[in-house]
Formats: structure tokens, sequence, C-alpha cells
């Protein structure tokens, strides 16, 4: 059985956020949701500073807080090794978002539809939120797209696990691109990395391309003290914790 | 038995005045502001509310779930009191018994409907919590055992303490007979009937403390579990919401039984006697609290990782601690009145009830203290620290909920005898 | 009469109980699809109603007749 692992090299990362731009695509995420995130810091005085970069996917762990505190079993650890949602069986606790101590979950606060970067909906000029109708502006050239695969049930159990804007009040997270690792692809941030960060693949396979570059040069995980066990490892130089200033952030 | 005999007990049902009506009047509308805020809530998603994502500058947990733990925490009155009185015969205080039961399943059921319009999908939430449950998430405990073990058996408990008097109110054609029917169904006042349900009350108390321990444990076990959020990670958790419990639980029930001896001028039978036990109950609990924020704050603020050292600092100086100092100051002085009537042996009514309202406020303060500077403030990775304030809709719902809780309790007090009758009124055989 | 009554209501109860905490998701696990699933639909269901019924013992205690 494959158990995917990720192992991300942040001494290669120059912050272009290729990922987060095809993660999006691939999967159809609305606003203020990043499935893939780059933390971008100024770290040092003026005039010695650094820029660090360092990309955070959700960390798919072993023992997953999000996946014990589920009270039905909605979040739940795949047989490939990643941490997935029903998003039908999803009640929007969001027990979930409070309990992961990354931080990589986000709620549908509202209809994905209405939450899109152009509004889908209703043919109206404006949408409620202040963001344009995109059949509107675009004189009915381009129709929302949304990728059909992400509708299709997957896994041994058939659940509705692929992609975001499924339905509103639930919970939605990476998952390892399940409609692309099922048929043998790299999750869209892999793929579209221009230089090669992300390294994915079976770690149970001693001869995948991931076993042997943890084999080879020392990793680390994010918050191992919290017991989790990621399947993200990273591989490099850490963000240095002292002396920095977030450039950008996640805002409302 | 006689209506003379039962004389200042029917006093609830005496008076519907004018003044009735208008609290009935105001509360609708603050249900119907409720119902509307939810509405919109309902139709818009909980975009509407002020609650965000955790890391991108907000709280996913608010205020509905602060309210929702105070709740809970109220539901703790009731039923201790009404356990006190079976299992250590304490009959002094017999005349809140049924108040506290009352208090109790209102407060849950409120709590209940907190969690409900918390959910993004509700009717789904209902659902699935009864088709694939898991153990493992606190949230099962909490939600069997409070939700159904604990308000069941308080309905059960209210019940069969009520079947007496729902007998004696038939008999003398009080009220609303065919509620009465129902609910003294079979009931024969006797002597050996009243033993019978005195057994069987006693019985049942000592299979609620359990209950009651574990329902408020486990609510501390939903947030003292998560590792990942600094400020909640900790032991001291169950056992301070326990505590918090019993010192808001009897404050709220001070406050009811005081109006309600206001209201219908029940002097005589809820007297200062009950009201000084009850203060000083509340007053040792309060003081336990405050001890267990003081250590859980030095050990915060001393020994913490960098997470807690964050909170606390802006708990204790920075951007919260207009909230936290109002909440650590109306502890303080509650305990403070309380300890000095305490000490000088003389009790005032005024001194006890503002105490009680202090301690609310307070525990008011605590549980959204406890629940969203966590969220906020305790990100790990290095996300940009975030706030929460209260949407109108989120606060309207409180409102709403509100109106709904108290419009519930004077519409029982008009229906049902508020206070049990006394073992000397005597059934006619 | 009660007694058995109450008695009856008890055993059905922690039967039900039983049944349902038996068939919940497992405790412990935290990989593999298997945690997810309850081993019956509605195992938690069968719990609550199960604590419920127990909890109907006193009732069905007072409510039986005495002889």
């Amino acid at each position: 059985m494959v158990k995917y692992a990720m192992a991300i090299d942040l001494d290669r990362c120059m912050g272009c956020r290729a990922c987060m731009e095809a993660c999006k695509i691939e999967n159809n995420t609305g606003r203020n949701i990043f499935w893939m995130f780059v933390f971008k810091q100024e770290s040092g005085e003026y005039p010695n500073t650094t820029t660090n970069y360092m990309p955070r996917p959700c960390m798919h762990c072993d023992n997953a807080p999000c996946v014990k505190v589920c009270p039905v079993g909605a979040r739940f650890k795949s047989e490939t090794g990643a941490v997935l949602t029903d998003f039908d069986r999803c009640v929007g606790c969001r027990y979930c978002e409070v309990s992961c101590p990354y931080g990589v979950n986000y709620f549908n606060w509202r209809e994905p539809a209405d939450n899109q970067y152009y509004h889908w909906g209703k043919g109206e000029a404006e949408g409620k939120y202040g963001t344009a109708d995109i059949r509107t502006l675009a004189n009915g050239s381009i129709s929302p797209y949304r990728n059909p695969t992400l509708d299709e049930p997957h896994g041994a159990e058939k659940r509705t696990v692929a992609g975001g804007g499924h339905y509103v009040g639930v919970i939605e997270k990476c998952t390892f691109c399940v409609q692309r690792t099922d048929k043998g692809l790299d999750p869209a941030c892999v793929a579209n990395c221009p230089v090669s960060v992300y390294t994915f693949g079976d770690l149970d396979d001693p001869n995948s391309s991931i076993s042997k570059l943890l084999a080879s040069r020392s990793s680390f995980r994010l918050l191992e003290e919290t017991n989790t066990h990621p399947r993200v490892y990273y591989l490099g130089t850490p963000m240095p914790l002292e002396h920095r200033k977030h450039l950008e952030n996640i805002s409302v | 038995m006689s209506k003379e005999e039962l004389g200042v007990y029917l006093k609830p049902f005496n008076r519907t005045g004018g003044k009735f009506l208008a609290l009935i009047a105001v509360l609708l509308g603050a249900m119907a502001l409720g119902g509307y805020a939810l509405y919109i809530q309902f139709t818009e998603g909980h975009y509407v509310s002020g609650m965000r994502d955790v890391g991108a500058g907000g709280a996913a947990w608010g205020i509905y779930i602060g309210m929702l733990v105070y709740f809970i925490g109220i539901s703790y009155a009731g039923i201790s009191v009404s356990a006190a009185v079976r299992l250590l015969n304490l009959e002094k205080y017999k005349p809140v018994a049924r108040m506290g039961e009352l208090l109790t399943i209102i407060a849950l059921l409120l709590g209940s409907l907190f969690i409900l319009f918390d959910l993004g999908q509700p009717i789904r939430g209902v659902i699935n919590m009864f088709q694939f449950g898991r153990p493992m998430s606190p949230l099962f405990f909490t939600f069997s055992v409070i939700a159904t073990g604990y308000l069941w058996s308080t309905l059960i408990f209210m019940y069969i303490s009520g079947r007496r008097d729902a007998s004696i109110m038939k008999a003398n054609g009080l009220g609303i007979k065919p509620l009465y029917t129902v609910l003294s169904g079979g009931y024969v006042d006797s002597h050996k009937a009243r033993e019978k349900h005195n057994k069987v009350l006693k019985a049942l108390a000592v299979a609620i403390l359990p209950l009651l321990v574990m329902a408020h444990s486990f609510l501390g076990f939903v947030f003292g579990l998560q590792v990942g959020r600094p400020g909640w990670y900790t032991a001291i958790q169950a056992p301070a919401f326990v505590t918090l419990a019993a010192a808001s639980g009897i404050g709220a029930l001070i406050i009811i039984s005081l109006v309600i001896r206001r209201t219908y001028g029940l002097q005589q039978i809820l007297t200062q006697d009950i009201f000084r036990g009850l203060g000083n109950f509340m007053g040792a609990a309060t003081g336990v609290y405050i001890y267990m924020i003081i250590s859980e704050m030095y050990v915060m603020k001393y020994a913490g990782p960098s997470g807690e050292v964050l909170i606390a600092d802006s708990m204790l100086s920075g951007q919260l601690a207009p909230y936290f100092w109002a909440e650590i100051l109306s502890f303080i002085a509650a305990f403070l009145i309380i300890f000095a009537m305490f000490a000088r042996k003389s009790y005032s009514l005024l001194g006890i009830t503002t105490s009680a309202v202090l301690v609310n406020i307070g525990a008011l303060l605590a549980r959204n203290m406890i629940i969203i500077p966590s969220q906020t403030l305790g990100m790990q990775l290095p996300y940009a620290l975030g706030s929460y304030f209260p949407s109108w809709i989120e606060i309207s719902v409180v409102v709403g909920l509100f109106a709904l809780g108290v419009f519930l309790y004077s519409i029982f007090t008009k229906i049902f005898p508020i206070i049990e009758f006394p073992e000397e009124v005597r059934g006619e055989r | 009469m009660g007694r058995t009554l109450a008695l009856l209501t008890l055993a059905i109860g922690l039967i039900l109980m039983a049944v349902g905490l038996m068939t919940v998701a497992p405790v412990g696990e935290t990989a593999g699809p298997v945690i997810s699933n309850p081993k019956i639909p509605f195992a938690a269901g069968i719990w609550v109603l199960g604590m419920m019924t127990s909890l109907l013992t006193p009732v069905a205690y007072v409510m039986g007749r005495e002889k």
C-alpha cells in the first residue's frame, strides 16, 4: 500500500507562490482559503536582513488532532496516508479547525459560488459582497469553470473528498490532491513548482525519490513536540524565529 | 388539604398582571430579533458572524461556544441543590429545589441550541451525530452525556418530584387540568407513595451526581485536550470548569429565586437562611476559582512556551487586559462581599445579590476569555495575530436565546408550582 | 409489578448502551480508514437510546401499580 509523504526543501524556495496558485486552480478554492500557503517573513536588523519563505500545506499527520476530535468521522485518515474530509458528512462544528496546531483548515463561511474571486452567481452585476459577476464582466464569453473530477467519489469507501467549494458550512483543507494522486500524478503544487522545492512520493517504497532524499539529508517536521507525526518533511534551513517580521498574511 | 392550606404556595397563580404581560411582550420581541438574525445567518452562511478562520486573523469558535459553555455551567445549580436536598437531607433548601431543576433544564436546552446554531450544517449535525458519532471525540460525550443523559435525567427527576404537586393541583381544580392529569398519572397521595418517591429520588440523585461531574468535566476536556492551542492545553481545565460551573450556577439560582421571591411575595417561604447557605457555597467556589486562575496564569507567564506567554501577556497587560481584569475584579469583589458578610456573621440580601450578579458577569467574561484568545493569538506557526469581536447577528442570537430562557421560565412559574408543596400539606385519602 | 418493570427497563437500557458502545467507531486508532465508521449505523444513537432507557428505570418503578 502506498503511503504518501511530501518533502519541502526550504533552501530552494524563492517565494514565487506558483504552488498556491496551482492549488487554487486545481481545487477551485475560494477567497481567503489557502490550502497551500507560503509564509513570507523578514528577519534580522537593517541593513542585514534576509527574507525567508516557508510553504505550508496540510501536514497529513499520522496522529492527527483533527481526526481525533471529529465527532462524526468526516475527517479521516485514508489508506494512502492523506488526511481527508468527507464533505457529505461534515457537520461544520469547526472542532478540527481549532484543534489543528498548523492552522490549515478553512471553513466555507458562505456559499462557495459567492466566495469565488469573481461572483459565479445569479446574474447580478455586483455580487452580494462587492465582487462583480464574471458572466456580466465577460459579456458571457467566459463561464464559471469547475473541475468536474472534484465531485467524483474517491478511495476505497467512495467518499466525496476531493477539491474545495462543495457546500456552505463545511470545513475543507489540502487533500494531497487526491483526484490527481489516484491517477498517479503528483499534487498540483508539486507539479507546478518551477524550482523543484517539493518531492512527493511513497514513503513505504525504499526506492522512491522521497525515501532516498530523506535518507540522504537531514530533515525536520513542524511542531514535532505536539506528537502529531506529520507526513510533510522539511529540508534545509528552518525559518528564523527571532527578530522576525511578517511581510504578508492571510487577511479577511 | 384545601386551597387555604396551600395558601402562599399558590401565589404565583393569583397574579397575572400587566407587568407580566409586558415582560412577555418584551421577551417575544427579543426572540423575534434573534429569530431574524438566525434567518440571516442560515441563508447567508456564518459569514455574517464575526468568526473567521484560525490563522486568517480570526476565531473559528466565538461567542456561541462561549455562551454554550456558560449555560452548561449554569445548569450545575439545579441538580446539585436537589441532590443535596435528597442525599444530605438538607430540607432547608427544598423550596429552591424545583427552581434549580427548572434552571438546569432550561440552561441545558439553551446550551444545546447554541451548539446547533454554531454548526455550519445544523440539520446534518443532528442526524450525523447519532449515525456516525465517534467516542474518540470529546464532543461525543459532551453531546451524549449533557444533551441526553444530564438533560433527560433532570427531566425525570423533576417529573417524579412533581407528581405529588400535580395531583394536589388537580384535586383542587387549579390551573390546566389535562396537563396535571398527565403529569400526576396514577398518583395517589399516601404516606406509602410519598416514601416510595423519596426513595426513588434518592437513588436517582446518586446516579445523577457522577453525571453532573462528568458533564462539566467533559466540557472542560473539549478544550483541555487540545495540544495545538496554547492556553487550552492544561490539566486544570476540567476541574476549573466544574468549579466555575458551581459558582455561576448557584449565582444564577440566587438571582432567579430572589426575583421570584420579590415578584410573587414569597418572603415567608424563601427565607434569608436559604440565601445565606447558597451565598456561602457560591463564595467558596468563587474563591477556589480565583485560586485556579492565579495558578494557571502563573504557569503560563513563568514557565509557558512562547504561545502561552503571548496569551498571558495579552491578558495581563495587553489588548485583552480590560476584559481579563474586569473578570478578575468581579470575582474578587464577589468573593470579598461574601467573605465580609461571613466574617461579620450578618448577611444582607443586597450583598448576596450583588455578588451573585458579579460572579455571573465574571463567568460570562471568563468563558469567552478561555475560548477566544487561544485561537486569535495562539498560532504556533508565524501567522499574524488575529482578533475577534461578535457581529450584531451573533449578539442578537445571544439576546434572543437569553429571552427564550427567561420566557420559558416565566411561563413555567404560571403553569406549575415553582415551589414544592411541603410534606405538611397532607393529601386526602 | 413496579419492581419487575423497573428491572426490565434497566436491563434493556444497559443492553442497548453496551451494544451501542461496542459498535461505535474504535477508540485509539488514528491511522487508517477504519477509524471513521461505526460498525453498525446509528451506533451512537443506540448508545444514547440505551442511556435514556436506563434512566427511565425510576419512572417505571413509581408508575408500577401497588398491590
